[in-house]
């Protein structure tokens, strides 16, 4: 989650108020400076910290809270599962390297 | 030009959305004579889509390959709803466009002998990716969507122009006439609605995330899904929720290279794979989550975890990653910072809930039902599956094919005049939450959604209990709390259209998962746990009448026209409770 712009830093120059996919961040046009107004929209892509020119935005690596799958209320049925299947006779994907 | 303050743009085609398949669209209607285009994204042009975000991992059938060996095993491991007409398409055209971003200056990355590096596919057996592409000083996704986005600034000449238009988002598409002529959105900061009339319209603008757990994709909120489906075209394989695994705590990417090299375990940290797939923690991302589940109901997890600190694996990944460049060095620097070494122990591990793997269904040029509207990248439905490389794949040829075909069909078909009355009525619907004091809030709305679809018995291993009455909650939020979504200001104005469009998809998601009446791909019905070839080997297409019920029907896969089909005979049935 974003966790600062440092003012005293920012240059104005817009970069992560364009490249914030969440519009997190705006430039505030009277003082040319980028300001945090929808921190709890931020899904930690670093965006903004990656395109400021000066280093004036720090983000955090925790995210928001994540809704998951087994908080809410899970009435999983009594049969249970996979295995191989139609797969069973699949192996190797080879290793990494030459093609 | 204006009117009833809505700003007007006249252009040719409109382009709604710009990762690779929107901008190379645009390359390739450009190449073909389309004078005016316009691309129009609700967030910066290329910037903030997820191509920008991704690692750039891409499979491409290089010469020395076998497309029909990928092809058969693609195929495979799509349980045969894969579209393999277009499957071909693209294998067989893919180095050509390996070919293009080299031109373009991106470079793959390469063995010290000069060969291209590459990895396998997880979860196919043949087909293998290009990893780390890197162009003027980006690495990444990040790199190919520069590179492409110089080519759509650079015009070979004044007549033949790509106008961009970021921050607009793109809420109807207009329809007369029995053919798509243009689209209105407003724009993100100053919701001032815009209208684009153009002669076809490419819907580039991605797939549904419901803003879960996977990382980067919250803005990916079944747009392009919606905006199709209110105009009455068919949708097909929107059972198909596919989740991928992560940490709950930060993002992760990575998981699909750690193939081979890294290994998940219980919550007393004993590895589970093994008992549920040959290949164990190699296996398809489907089937690492649907064992989580199964581990869940063992009361083995959660938590689960995921290591990958045994050598010499480790330092394998970890060269990998500190090389894919965006997000990942800094977010790998950032967790050391705060005492979180990804490589030297089990780290927590959860599913994510990704991505819907349906779409719009089209012809193999990209066409949808209705004439003049196209689709490309994860807004096509080709096919069900999540493998690693081959989103971006299918987003580079499709974006290429619809670029071509639109430009056939733009420069064939008339201009389609003007109804400023239907401008002006869209307009109205996109502006409605604005107006809408004291209603729902976009993010209650979208939390009981996510409450709803997210728990295993709904998203992992359904089964019909689970589904009704997820689906009669989301039927709850579509009739009481959509239509009183409001918006106090432009970025809430957005947002609440991205929550009516994630519950209308959960809607048809849900509906899908009912009819689909046995188990295939990442679609794991628990109450019909086999996968029944007789019955089912078809897909399930959808769409929305004109009084605004959802009808649907079967259409056979035609494995008559297609090389490879299932063996009929052999026994397909899962193996319930095997690994018990
Ligand atoms: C973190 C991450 C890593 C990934 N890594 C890989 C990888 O290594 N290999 C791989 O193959 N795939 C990867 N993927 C998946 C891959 O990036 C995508 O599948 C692919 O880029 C999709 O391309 P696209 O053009 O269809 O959509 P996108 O790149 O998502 O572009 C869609 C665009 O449409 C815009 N849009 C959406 N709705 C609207 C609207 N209503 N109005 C206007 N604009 C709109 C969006 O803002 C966006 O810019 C990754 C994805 C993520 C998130
Ligand atoms: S981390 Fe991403 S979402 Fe968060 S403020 Fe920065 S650019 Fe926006
Ligand atoms: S990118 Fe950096 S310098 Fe530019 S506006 Fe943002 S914080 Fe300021």
């Amino acid at each position: 989650m974003i966790d600062r712009i440092d003012e005293e830093l920012c240059l104005g120059c817009g970069n992560c108020d364009v490249c914030c996919p969440m519009d997190v961040i705006h430039l505030d046009p009277p003082s040319r400076k980028a300001k945090i107004r929808y921190r709890d929209d931020c899904m930690t892509c670093y965006n903004c910290e990656l395109t400021c020119p000066v280093g004036a935005v720090r983000v955090d690596p925790a995210r928001r809270e994540r809704t998951q799958a087994w908080e809410a209320d899970c009435a999983l049925g009594t049969g249970a599962l996979i295995a191989s299947g139609s797969d069973a006779d699949a192996n190797s994907g080879g290793e990494g390297g030459v093609s | 030009m204006d009117h009833d303050g809505i700003d007007v743009v006249d252009c040719d085609l409109l382009i709604v959305g710009s990762g690779f398949a929107g901008l190379w669209a645009a390359i390739s209607a450009r190449s073909k004579g389309v004078k005016r285009i316009a691309i129009a994204d609700k967030g910066a042009i290329s910037l903030t889509s997820q191509s920008k975000m991704a690692a750039g991992a891409t499979i491409f059938c290089l010469p020395q390959h076998r497309p029909d060996e990928w092809l058969d095993d693609m195929a495979r491991a799509n349980s045969y709803l894969s579209r393999q007409d277009i499957l071909s398409l693209i294998l067989e055209t893919s180095y050509s466009r390996l070919r293009k971003l080299e031109s373009w200056g991106i470079e793959y990355m390469r063995l010290p002998g000069g060969g291209y590096f590459t990895l396998p596919s997880r979860g196919f057996e043949r087909a293998r990716m290009l990893v780390v592409p890197k162009g003027s000083g980006s690495r990444g996704g990040s790199a190919v969507v520069r590179a492409m986005l110089r080519q759509v600034k650079a015009p070979p000449d004044f007549e033949h122009r790509v106008d961009l238009y970021p921050r607009k988002m793109i809420t109807g598409i207009m329809v007369r006439g029995g053919r798509a002529v243009g689209a209105v959105g407003v724009d993100r900061r100053t919701a001032e609605p815009i209208a684009f009339r153009s002669r076809a319209v490419i819907l580039a603008g991605a797939d549904c995330s419901f803003r879960g757990n996977y990382l980067c994709v919250d803005q990916v909120t079944g747009d392009a899904f919606k905006l199709a489906y209110d105009a009455g075209v068919r949708l097909n394989n929107m059972e198909f929720l596919v989740s991928n695994t992560g940490s709950p705590r930060y993002g992760f990417e990575g998981t699909g290279m750690a193939a081979r090299f890294a290994r998940f375990l219980d919550r007393d940290l004993q590895p589970f794979m093994k008992r549920y797939h040959p290949r164990a923690d190699s296996a398809e991302i489907r089937y690492i989550v649907q064992a989580m589940a199964d581990q869940l109901l063992q009361g083995n997890g959660p938590p689960f975890f995921f290591d990958m600190s045994s050598k010499p694996s480790s330092y394998i990944i970890h060269m990998l990653l500190d090389r894919i460049g965006n997000m990942v060095p800094l977010n790998l620097e950032r967790l050391r910072e705060t005492g979180v070494d990804v490589f030297r122990g089990p780290q927590e591990w959860v599913p994510a809930v990704h991505s819907l793997r349906g779409g719009i269904r089209t012809s193999t040029d990209c066409m949808s039902d209705l004439p003049g509207l196209f689709a490309a990248g994860l807004s096509q439905s080709v096919d069900p599956g999540l493998f690693n490389g081959w989103s971006s794949m299918r987003a580079m040829w499709s974006g290429e094919r619809s670029g071509e075909a639109a430009a056939g069909f733009v420069l064939s078909c008339d201009d389609a005049g003007r109804d400023p009355g239907e401008e002006k009525e869209l307009a109205r619907r996109a502006l409605a939450p604005l107006r809408c004091r004291g209603g729902s809030d976009p993010d209650g709305v979208c939390a009981a959604l996510q409450r709803a679809v997210f728990p295993y018995g709904v998203s992992v291993c359904k089964d019909a209990g689970s589904l009704s009455g997820a689906l009669r909650e989301v039927e709850r939020l579509r009739d009481e709390l959509v239509p009183a979504l409001s918006a106090e200001d432009p970025h809430q104005l957005v947002k609440a259209h991205e929550t009516a469009n994630m519950v209308a998809v959960a809607e048809l998601y849900l509906r899908v998962s009912l009819i689909r009446q046995e188990s295939r791909a990442d679609h794991f019905r628990v109450d019909f746990p086999s996968t029944d070839d007789e019955s089912w080997l078809a897909w399930i297409n959808v769409r929305r009448e004109p009084d605004g019920s959802a009808s649907f029907e079967r259409e056979d896969v035609p494995l008559d026209r297609y090389p490879f089909g299932p063996d009929l005979k052999s026994d397909r049935i899962r193996e319930v409770g095997a690994a018990r």
